[in-house]
This record gives structure tokens, sequence and C-alpha cells, in this order.
């Protein structure tokens, strides 16, 4: 696994061994055993686990620090807000960004997704404007913007990909015009696991004055990301596939462009002054944080973070570039086998198919066997009939995974090829 | 606990998934519909001919997993031939057969060929694979033009009650009427006030599964009683179908009865 965006990491990850064992000790699920067999955990894509440290974080916050945030003048409020608003610096800092209030707190990169959207979009694309995509977005970056065209009249334009799964830039150019208005563009596909070039595909969108909404989900958990060295001009992820708790993402923009957007949602905490008159609404980023949100989940998340710094998203992204070779070799080497996403520039998805043997069959066999991958469209369905596929198979990776849980998937892809002979 | 696989795919289920039979466009159908599980993408489409009330050809044509074909390449040869009424029972019977708990005695002397399905009880997120060519054939008999599918409702999620609304809770109310006019013949207090009926979950659409137990796993009118209770139920006006889960965990004891039926007893 390489990526090709530029990147500064200095200072950010302390170089150390990788530890696999060590690691998945951190991970008390990793210890279950799913129908008298040891579980292996495939389904990273989909979530994460999460380490005892955000576990803890987590029961430790709610037994001593919690209260509601930036309202009360008692201790524990303030102590509350410290752990929320920290939590910010950590994410500013984990994705290079200029300002704390850059960051905001959602919950998840589908409604950060949807934010950008409604509050930019609605402001900034009129009937005939076009909106880019391309086919191998997850719903989730897909769905809004159909929204969005419904309301306005703007037209949804989709950038092809190649066999290989990579994104044809060729086409990509062709498709940037003067009507253009948004590019949102998915970093790490959920399904074929290719790294985009997103450092390129914001330089020729910038060309044409276009902003850039990157959804980032399946991207933070594997490569480390600095959205000022991408330039892009909103970064989207999801808490839970970070290792921290569901519930809670984050959405960062550009200070110029969130502080020219409207609210997304009114109520508590976004306004500066209400009469029934007339509400001015607060700044960026409280103006979009309306109502109580999920403090707790914000406070775990911070300590997801501060776990992956302290291992170094380089030392993981290494690890997981080695096992993903080791990976695809292997399941490429059983007869019958076609990978699905074979891009150069690939992060920890493998999904395929296997002749005489349904995706969901596959699933149930390896069940059976404590493994856990997912079988489906992914909620990638233009991606699947590109493919002309109804289903794939996926295994996902995580930094926790190790060379026998591969086999032990290889193992269960050939007993059950065995099986429906 | 490993479940075994073997169960759940039987040879005739393996073998009808390699070759399945009447996998054909039926020239001169009838009645066609369209049944498609949009989370797995299972697809199939029914072609049917109908004359004087009878199946007289049936052919499919779809993808899905296993389990879903074979469902549907076995569907095909058991109900063709057979008259409308007899296909409508063959269906409630298979759907019993895959959705009762696994604890219930398993009931496949009535379905033929298709007992090789009864594994898929043990599997519950494989049931409505199972399920989708007999709910496809169904709207193709009663000419329902929208597709069907199998992963709403409580035939994929056998686990999780549908929400109670204004509508269910007052066919729920009649159910438990109903059921208040069964009795043990040995005993002088009707089922429900017994404490036997563990559940009853009312779906929107009026189908409704009953979880029962008896006082001992050896009672021996427990055939009679459980049909009793089955045809009561159906008889109530806005149900639509009936399940019945006989289950023994947990298991009954006295204090599970209400207390006037306790008073009657004289156990109070």
């Amino acid at each position: 696994m390489r990526s090709n965006q530029d990147r500064t990491a200095e200072g950010r990850s302390p170089s150390r061994p990788f530890d696999v064992q060590k690691i998945r000790g951190d991970f008390p699920i990793l210890k279950q055993r799913v129908h008298g067999k040891p579980l292996v955990y495939l389904d990273n894509a989909a979530s994460a686990q999460k380490p005892q440290v955000v576990i803890d974080t987590l029961s430790r916050f709610y037994s001593t620090s919690y209260a509601n945030i930036h309202r009360g003048i008692h201790w524990l409020s303030e102590r509350a807000t410290e752990a929320y608003e920290s939590a910010r610096v950590r994410i500013q800092r984990f994705l290079g960004a200029a300002e704390a209030s850059e960051i905001l707190f959602v919950r998840g990169a589908t409604e950060a997704i949807n934010l950008v959207a409604h509050s930019y979009g609605r402001t900034h694309v009129q009937a005939g404007d076009e909106i880019l995509i391309s086919t191998m977005e997850h719903h989730s970056n897909i769905v809004p913007w159909q929204i969005l065209c419904e309301a306005t009249g703007a037209v949804l334009r989709v950038i092809p990909i190649s066999e290989e799964g990579e994104l044809l830039l060729n086409e990509y150019e062709q498709l940037l015009t003067p009507k253009t208005k948004v590019v949102a563009i998915v970093h790490v596909s959920n399904v074929l696991g290719t790294i985009n070039p997103i450092r390129r595909i914001v330089e020729l969108a910038h060309r044409h004055h276009v902003p850039v909404l990157v959804d980032g989900a399946q991207a933070v958990p594997h490569l480390a990301v600095d959205v000022q060295a991408l330039d892009c001009d909103f970064y989207a992820f999801s808490g839970h596939k970070l290792f921290g708790p569901t519930g809670v993402g984050v959405l960062y923009g550009k200070a110029a462009l969130l502080e020219a957007m409207p609210p997304y949602q009114g109520g508590g905490h976004m306004i500066q002054s209400v009469t029934f008159e007339k509400t001015t609404y607060n700044n960026v980023p409280d103006r979009f944080e309306a109502g109580t949100p999920n403090i707790a989940g914000v406070v775990a998340l911070g300590a997801a973070i501060d776990y992956l710094s302290d291992i170094g998203l380089e030392a993981i992204t290494a690890y997981e570039g080695e096992l993903l070779s080791y990976a695809m070799d292997r399941i490429s080497k059983i007869a019958g086998v076609r990978l699905i996403g074979t891009a150069k520039d690939k992060a920890g998805v493998i999904s395929f198919v296997v002749d005489g043997v349904h995706p969901h069959d596959l699933g149930t066999i390896l069940d059976n066997d404590g493994i856990a991958i997912r079988a489906g469209h992914h909620c990638a369905q233009p991606l699947m009939s590109r493919f002309g596929v109804p289903a794939t198979a996926r295994a996902s990776l995580a930094f926790y995974n190790t060379q026998e849980d591969i086999d032990a998937l290889a193992a269960g892809i050939h007993k059950s090829i065995e099986f429906f002979r | 606990m490993t479940l075994d696989l073997r169960e759940l795919y039987r040879e005739a289920i393996l073998d009808h998934n390699r070759h399945p039979r009447n996998f054909r466009k039926l020239e001169g159908a009838d009645r066609t519909a369209e049944g498609y599980n949009p989370l797995c993408g299972d697809k199939i489409t029914a072609y049917l001919r109908i004359e004087n009330d009878r199946v007289s050809d049936i052919g499919f044509e779809g993808s899905g997993c296993a389990i879903s074909m074979a469902s549907a390449s076995m569907m095909t040869e058991s109900v063709k031939g057979k008259s409308l009424a007899d296909v409508q029972a063959l269906f409630e019977r298979f759907h019993q057969l895959v959705t009762q708990a696994p604890s219930a005695p398993p009931d496949a002397g009535t379905v033929g060929k298709l007992a090789a399905f009864a594994g898929v009880r043990e599997f519950p997120l494989r049931v409505k694979c199972a399920t989708l060519p007999w709910h496809t054939l169904r709207a193709a008999i009663e000419n329902r033009p929208e597709s069907v599918t199998t992963e709403s409702g409580p035939a994929s999620q056998p686990a999780l009650p549908p929400s109670a609304s204004p509508a269910t809770d007052d066919l729920r109310r009649h159910v438990i009427e109903a059921l208040r006019t069964v009795y043990d013949p040995e005993i002088p207090v009707n089922l429900y006030d017994l404490g036997l009926i563990y559940d009853i979950v009312v779906a929107p659409s009026g189908a409704v599964t009953i979880r029962m137990t008896f006082t001992a796993p050896a009672c021996p009118i427990a055939d009679v009683l459980l049909r009793q209770v089955d045809k009561t139920v159906r008889a109530v006006p806005g149900v639509t179908a009936v399940t019945v889960e006989l289950v023994w965990d947990p298991p009954w004891n006295r204090s599970i009865m209400s207390e006037p039926a306790r008073l009657q007893l004289g156990l109070i």
C-alpha cells in the first residue's frame, strides 16, 4: 500500500517496532470465540473494533467528568467542555487542519456529506449546474447529491473507472466544465480499496474554482491524511471506522467556506441571540453543532486518535501494505476466484467472487468457522453493475489482522469451493 | 457450538442449486412476478400458466445464493399440476417449516421433498432466501404487479418484533380474547391465564406469531392444543397468517399463572 499524496508527517509518528500481538491484546473482542472457533474479524470496512482505551474512556468520562457542554458555569460542565474541545484540537492535528474551528462534529461521514450538500449545495448550486462524483462512490456520497439535484434541477455526472478499478483521470478532466459546482469523491473505495489521487483531483478542480469534498471514511483508518497538503475543501469521516464509538463523525471544512455557509440544523447552541423576529447565528463551528452533541463519543474518538497516533499511521500503513500483498497473493491463487479491484494504489480491502459459490453462501460457510466477512453490494450498487456482479464477498483489514487470519480465510474459501462443487 | 452446515445445505439443495429445474422463461405464461432482495441482490422472476385454477406449467429465472435458487427450483417441481388451493396450503406449510423456532419439533411430513429446507430455521439470516421464491409465486398467482421482497417484515427479521401500532395493539387484544377460549381439557383455566402463552407478535400485515409452552414436555394432547390455538387465532378477523412456536425455555411453573387463575385453582 502506497499513498501518492505529498504529505508532511514529521513529529506525528514515533517510529517503533510494530508488534501485532501486543496490539491484538488491546482489543478485548478479538479474544472471543465464535461458533467455538477463534474470531477472525475481516469486516473492518463495515466497522472497526474498539481498543480497551476507547471503552475505558467512555466509562471514565461518564463516571467522572460528564455534564452538558458550553452551558453551565459549574465545574463539571467546564470539565466536560474542556474534554470535548480538546478532542477537537486533537482531530485538527490528526488531519493537519489549520484551525480547530474547521473541525465540525457530526454523527458520521453520512451526516457530514449531507451537511455540505444541504448547506453549501443549496446556496451555490442552481438548475443546469453539475455535481461530479465517481462510479466507485458509497451510496452516502451519491444520494445526498441526488437529493440536491432534485431540489435544484442540477445534474449529477459520474467519472468512470477502469477495469482495475482506477479513476479515469482523462475522463475526469473532460467532465470538469464551467457548469461543475462541486466535486465529491471517495478517498479510498470501500469495495475496491482503490486509493484515489486526491491531490491531483483537487488541483484539477481548483483550476475551475470548483470545491472538492472528500469522503475519507475508509482512508483515515489506513493512511495518514493531511487536509492542507491535499488542499481539499471538505473532508468527511466516521468515528466508528476509526476504532472510536458509533454515532460520531467529523467534517473538516476550510474556514472561508464554512463561514459563508448557512446553518444545516436549527436549535440550541448554534445561535447568538434568539427573538421571534430574528435569530443571530453563532460562529463556526458552533453554528453547525445544534443541540447537545455526542459528547462522550467525541471524547472517546479523541482517545482512539491518541491510540492510533501512538502506534503511528506510517507504521500502520506499512504493516497493512505487507498484509494486503500477502492476502491478494493468497486469494488470487485460488482457482475460480476473481478479484474485483486491482488498482496499483490500494488500501486493505479485498473484494472477490468465487465461481459456483454465491457470496452469501460463502459468508455462511466462513461464519461457521468464526470468520467475519461482508457479502453483498456494500452500499455501492452502481459499482456492482459496473463490474457485472450482483454482489461480492469482501474481506477488509485492520492493523490488528495477521497472516494467520488470511490463512484462515483462504482455507475457508477452499472449503466452500469443495462444498458446492 | 458449530452449526451443522450439512443441515442447512442438504444434498438436495446442493443438487438443485447446481442444476436448477424449470429454469427457463415460460412461453405462453399468463402470470409473471418478480422478487428482489436488494440487500442480498437475490433476484427471481416466476412465470406461471394457470388453467382451471391449477398451475399447469411454471418456470423461473434469476440469480442468487444456493438457498434461494434451490428453493425456487424445488418449488417449481412441487407446485406444478397442483390446484391453487393446494399451492396456498403448501406455501403456508413451507413457511412454517422454515420459520418455526429451532426447539419446536420439525413438522416436515406434509411438505414432501421440501423438507430439505428444515435446516434453514437454524440460520435466521437465511430464511428470507428460502421464502423469496414462494412470495414471488404468490404475487404471480395474485397478479400483483409490484416487485416482492422478503427483506422487510417478520420473515427477514424473525428476532425483532414489528413495532406496535394502535391497529396491531387492537388486533393483539382480540387475539388474547380468542386465546382465553382455549382450554386444556384437564385444567379449568384457559391457556392464556394459565401463562402458557409467552409472546404474541402482531405484524402490521396481520400475521400473528405466538410463542407458547405446555405445563410439561410430555403433554399428551400437545398436538391437539397447538392445532386448536392455530385454528382459533386464525378465525380472528384481521389475522392473515398464524405461526405457533412451541418453546420449552423458560419452563412453565405455577408462578407464571395470572392471579385469577391461581385463585380459581385454589392456589392462593
